[in-house]
């Protein structure tokens, strides 16, 4: 199974994921790189999670998890009910700009099927967005001294690291100063 | 989208100097898609914001499509026949009148070699040497100062080998925002356990990934490595083999360090001595160590001297000539470097031969067919706008510049072109200037001609014709020629393509001498010097000897000394500019760009809570940023990231350049706009 | 010809009487038959899904303060039946109810209103105390998560994307 792997110890918050996201489907990113203190970008997207809470919460099964462990969102049958977007852990569901359609990650299912990678793992300037076989994905990610890991819901699924730092920035900078 | 149709060519992110390439999708005469070029070697197939953006500016509805000629305060259609013949005509009567030097020209860092090397061909010819161009805004310091020191003012390694590096000293960049591709190489090396400190008077995102942070004072850079050389010198951390072998002028640097006092440097950077001292042993003790530095370096009245400390700290730990170790000046535009290369600076003709250079420039003037050309350095940027607003420049013809966004002390520019009789701008859109002008032009952009750009590693890369210029916009390279043409100098500009004029540049300029049209296309082009046909191109300068005559690197002492502004009661305080990545100079294109506006929309100014707390600014408020030069209104950003006495604002929006100072540097004559006396209060209106 | 007239007459009288003595006796609709939509209030939980879906836009959300009112303005009703095919809830159902005329308006007007939920940070609508309290009771059988890791109904899309990390260890924690 293959998974995005997002290592947040090396994000610099430029957002060309989101632009490239953005590019890719019609418009809008499914990808949203939030800046926490003016110092730390957390870029999330679905996690694809293992036990995945949009998918209990849809009243139509709209939301399917293909063979691949994807996560994705059969736009055609949602029912702009917004139930999964309320259950989602990680705020990443979010119903179009008319509040008609649910829409998410889904991993560019259409540059998978013509053997391209996502089109935010491309881009990335820092490699903070990777994607690759689970299992080597959490070598990689076992291997980053000084990070975190932490996961999806449940066992598989997207795989993060972050910064364990004990300061922020600001504070490292500000020591540094008067 | 049926792909099936699409035609993809291998391109050159036609923003930053980082030079990354992507694919272009071209389907009938449109550009429809872009996609990641993984085989690039600078790139890899990444792209910042801009890079995915770059379509979005090809066939927007703002193209300048057809000539245009002023009458009163509108604009009237002509033909190009028309619009060529008056300018021409007008450009030899003001010649007529008033002498060659009434005339300037601004050539651009956005377009390609062949194009900036014909601008400058034509300004010379015609018998001026007032051509310049952005560089002088940004890295003119960095020319001036590394051709002083080592010989040869560009980076002198290639930004990938910065993973190769143990101790990555940046210094005035924030490369996190302003060459977000190079943050992948030096993630790479910080990953392989490289010592990464950053020397900013912001926290900027390239602060985040440091392991120490040098929170400095805007314009204190000499006195900071001045002390970190102290340091070195002291502890006898020098490579005295290096320095023996390959360099000149240690004992005036020695003699110089003998009055710095640490405790001073202290006091005017704001940087504790014991910081300082580990940023000296980390830089000095490296295997290899790099010093990456942009803006914050070059951008002050003390542009070269900044500079020059830099080589110097080089030269004495010999971190220089070898993988991992070397100068990296990153520079902002796509042909930034190439501009430089090609001569488009009013001192020194194309190979950086000076104007001066009796021999050398005879040899060039003998290859246009001329026997002369003009001696005398011409005007800079900054002194063409002076020279217009005291009456002696009477004509500026524009190629792609954006001076009233751009250039320090916009007000004063304004008075400037306003006062001058003939104004010709060439663009792709309706920019601010070209409201301006006597005639508007409508050029081709990046994607509509062809052309070689060099990176700031040198990379000369081709960019290949996609798709046809809407209207009547040409590409600069022809209408460059044809006004050569029509101004008397038919039989220098034969050119019937821009590979003919990449012809004749690798008879002219040395180190382009092997990078023909048919080589340079190649995926990821040649790295100069490039002397001939059969020579593969140099990722890494100063392996053997120096670029200076002698060969060795010239260490030159320079004493601090103090930015032209400094704070006083009714200016108390230091307001610095600088990048954002989602924005791109003047913005004239990304600000045409949804994707980019939508997540930067206005004009902003940091403040620390402890100045914002002192004047009742609230994060979000409108507040009124003034300079003895004027005022812009705008947001008011509270954030942790800069010190208490320091504000920044990006320069892409109109408004900041109101507010920044025109002090030059006495060498490179490169404005100082990171430093300007500033206050700040609630907006009245 | 008058002969042929006749005919006709013939067979139209034997054929007897065919239409209904309504009003005077009940008129009964045929199976699937779409009168008025009639809101069971007790099963809606005030999702919007038949707004979104009612192409003749009857369905109308305002969303001020605590409150979710919910107008259905039955007056513009086309009788389609799409709120009904989205309703996750069987909420909405379109009855056999087709004697609508009224001198009044308001008697084609319904209102339903639900307690809304609004993101403990940042105040933005989340949605109406009904959907959470649903998802809240199904979720850990469903899912296998348990009641106390889940911590994120109450927040904004935006909110929890600023937490989610947070919101990972702490669904990491008792496994580790
Ligand atoms: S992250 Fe959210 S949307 Fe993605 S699978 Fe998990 S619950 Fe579903
Ligand atoms: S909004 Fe659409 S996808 Fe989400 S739960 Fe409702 S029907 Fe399913
Ligand atoms: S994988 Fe594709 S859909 Fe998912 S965030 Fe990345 S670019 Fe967007
Ligand atoms: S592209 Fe990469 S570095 Fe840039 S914001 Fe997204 S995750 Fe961060
Ligand atoms: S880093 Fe520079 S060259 Fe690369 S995509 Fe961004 S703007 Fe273009």
């Amino acid at each position: 199974m293959n998974v995005l792997y997002l290592d947040l110890n090396r994000c610099i918050y430029c957002r060309a994921c989101e632009v490239a996201c953005e590019r890719e489907h019609g418009g809008v990113s499914r990808i949203f790189v939030t800046l926490l203190d003016w110092t730390e970008p957390v870029p999330v997207a679905c996690r694809h999670c293992e036990k995945h809470p949009c998918v209990e919460a849809c009243p139509v099964d709209a939301i399917e998890v293909t063979d691949e462990g994807a996560v994705i969102i059969h736009t055609n049958k949602c029912i702009s009910c917004g139930l999964c977007v309320i259950a989602c852990p990680f705020g990443v569901i979010e119903l179009d700009k008319a509040g008609k359609i649910a829409d998410k990650c889904d991993l560019c299912a259409h540059r998978l099927a013509d053997g391209r990678q996502p089109a935010c793992v491309l881009t990335c300037p820092t490699r903070c967005i990777q994607y690759g076989e689970f299992e080597e994905i959490m070598a990689r990610a076992r291997a980053k001294p000084g990070l975190t890991l932490v996961s999806a819901v449940g066992e598989t699924g997207t795989v993060v690291t972050m910064p364990d730092r004990p300061a922020g920035a600001v504070q490292k900078a500000t020591s540094g100063s008067d | 989208m049926n792909q099936q149709h699409i035609n993809w060519v291998p391109s050159v992110c036609p923003f930053c100097g980082v030079g990354c390439g992507f694919l272009a999708g071209v389907d009938r005469g449109r550009l429809v898609a872009l996609e990641y070029l993984i085989e690039h070697p600078v790139s890899e197939g990444a792209l910042c914001p801009k890079g995915n953006a770059a379509l979005d500016t090809v066939h927007h509805a703002d193209r300048l499509l057809h000539p245009l000629k002023r009458v009163g305060d509108g604009f009237e259609r002509i033909s190009w026949d028309q619009a060529l013949q008056e300018i021409a005509e007008r450009i030899l009567e003001i010649r007529e009148a008033h002498g060659p030097n009434a005339l300037a020209f601004l050539a651009s860092a956005k377009c390609s070699n062949e194009e900036n090397y014909l601008m400058q061909k034509w300004a010379r010819l015609v018998g001026t040497n007032s051509v310049d161009h952005c560089a002088r805004l940004c890295h003119a310091s960095t020319v001036a100062g590394l051709g002083k020191t080592l010989g040869a003012g560009a980076m002198t390694n290639p930004v990938t080998d910065t993973v190769n590096a143990d101790c990555i000293f940046v210094i005035g960049s924030n490369y996190a925002e302003c060459h977000p591709v190079a943050a992948r190489w030096v993630g790479d090396a910080l990953e392989q356990g490289a010592f990464l400190m950053v020397a900013d008077p912001r926290v900027t995102p390239t602060v985040w990934h440091a392991d120490l942070c040098l929170q400095l004072r805007p314009g204190s850079d000499v006195a900071l490595i001045n002390g970190m050389m102290k340091i070195i010198v002291e502890a006898g951390l020098c490579n005295e083999e290096f320095i023996g072998s390959r360099t000149s002028g240690l004992e005036q640097l020695r003699e110089l360090l003998q009055t710095v006092e640490l405790s001073e440097v202290e006091e005017i950077s704001g940087v504790p001595a014991d910081a300082i001292e580990e940023a000296a042993r980390h830089y000095a003790t490296a295997e290899a160590s790099v010093i990456m530095w942009s803006m914050g370096i070059t951008q002050h009245i003390t542009g070269t001297d900044n500079v020059m400390s830099l080589a110097n700290l080089a030269l004495i730990t010999g971190h220089l000539g070898r993988p991992g170790a070397g100068l990296m000046p990153l520079r902002g535009q796509s042909n930034v470097q190439g501009a430089c290369d090609m001569g488009a600076l009013s001192n020194v003709l194309p190979g950086y031969v000076a104007v001066t250079d009796f021999e050398r420039r005879r040899q060039i003037a003998a290859k246009w067919g001329v026997t002369e050309l003009p001696t005398a350095r011409g005007l800079t940027v900054v002194e063409m706008m002076n020279a217009a607003a005291s009456g002696d420049l009477h004509s500026l013809y524009v190629m792609g510049e954006n001076p009233i966004v751009s250039d320090p002390n916009v007000q004063h520019v304004r008075q400037g072109l306003d006062n001058i009789d003939l104004l010709v701008v060439q663009d792709i859109f309706m920019t601010e200037t070209a409201e301006l002008a006597d005639y508007v032009l409508p050029a081709a952009l990046w994607a509509e001609k062809s052309g070689s750009y060099t990176s700031t590693e040198r990379r000369v890369q081709w960019q290949p014709t996609l798709v046809a210029p809407p209207g009547e916009a040409l590409p600069d390279w022809q209408i460059i020629c044809e006004m050569g043409r029509r101004t008397g100098y038919a039989d220098c500009f034969p050119f019937a393509s821009p590979g003919d004029i990449l012809t004749e540049i690798n008879t002219v300029s040395p180190a382009y001498g092997g990078i023909t049209p048919e080589r340079v296309q190649a995926l990821g082009g040649l790295i100069w010097p490039c002397p001939d046909e059969d020579h593969p191109g140099t990722p890494i300068l100063h392996q053997e000897k120096f670029g200076t005559e002698d060969g060795l690197g010239h260490i030159t002492p320079t004493p601090y000394r103090p930015p032209a502004e400094t704070p006083d009661e009714q200016y108390p305080l230091t307001l610095t500019t600088g990048r954002l990545v989602l924005h791109y100079n003047s913005g004239s294109m990304t600000r045409r760009t949804k994707a980019l506006l939508s997540r930067e929309p206005r004009l902003f100014v940091e403040i620390s809570a402890a100045d914002a707390a002192e004047r009742g600014i609230e994060d979000g408020e409108l507040v009124r940023v003034a300079t003895c030069r004027g005022y812009t209104d705008c947001v008011a950003r509270v954030v942790p990231t800069v010190a208490a006495g320091v504000v920044f604002m990006p320069f892409h929006f109109s408004g900041t350049n109101i507010l920044t100072s025109d002090a030059l540097d006495p060498t490179a004559k490169i404005p100082e706009y990171k430093v300007a006396a500033c206050q700040i209060e609630k907006s009245p209106r | 010809m008058i002969i042929g007239k006749l005919k006709e007459a013939i067979i139209c009288l034997r054929a007897g009487r065919v239409t209904l003595r309504y009003p005077f006796e009940p008129s009964v609709v045929p199976e699937g038959f779409h009168g008025q939509p009639q809101l069971d209030i007790d099963k809606c939980t005030g999702c919007g899904a038949c707004s979104m879906a009612c192409p003749a836009r009857c369905i109308e959300i305002t969303d001020e303060a605590d409150q979710r009112t919910m107008l259905y303005c039955l007056d513009r009703c086309s009788y389609c039946a799409r709120c009904q095919e989205v309703c996750p809830e069987e909420a909405i159902v379109l009855s056999s109810e087709f004697e609508l005329a009224t001198d009044s308006v308001d008697d084609l007007r319904v209102t339903a209103r639900f307690d809304l939920v609004r993101c403990e940070e940042c105040g933005e609508v989340v949605g109406t105390r009904r959907e959470i309290e649903k998802l809240a009771a199904e979720m850990p059988e469903k899912t296998g998560i348990s009641v106390d890791q889940i911590s994120w109904l109450q927040l904004c899309a935006e909110c929890k994307r600023k937490r989610s990390l947070e919101t990972a260890r702490d669904l990491q924690a008792p496994e580790q």
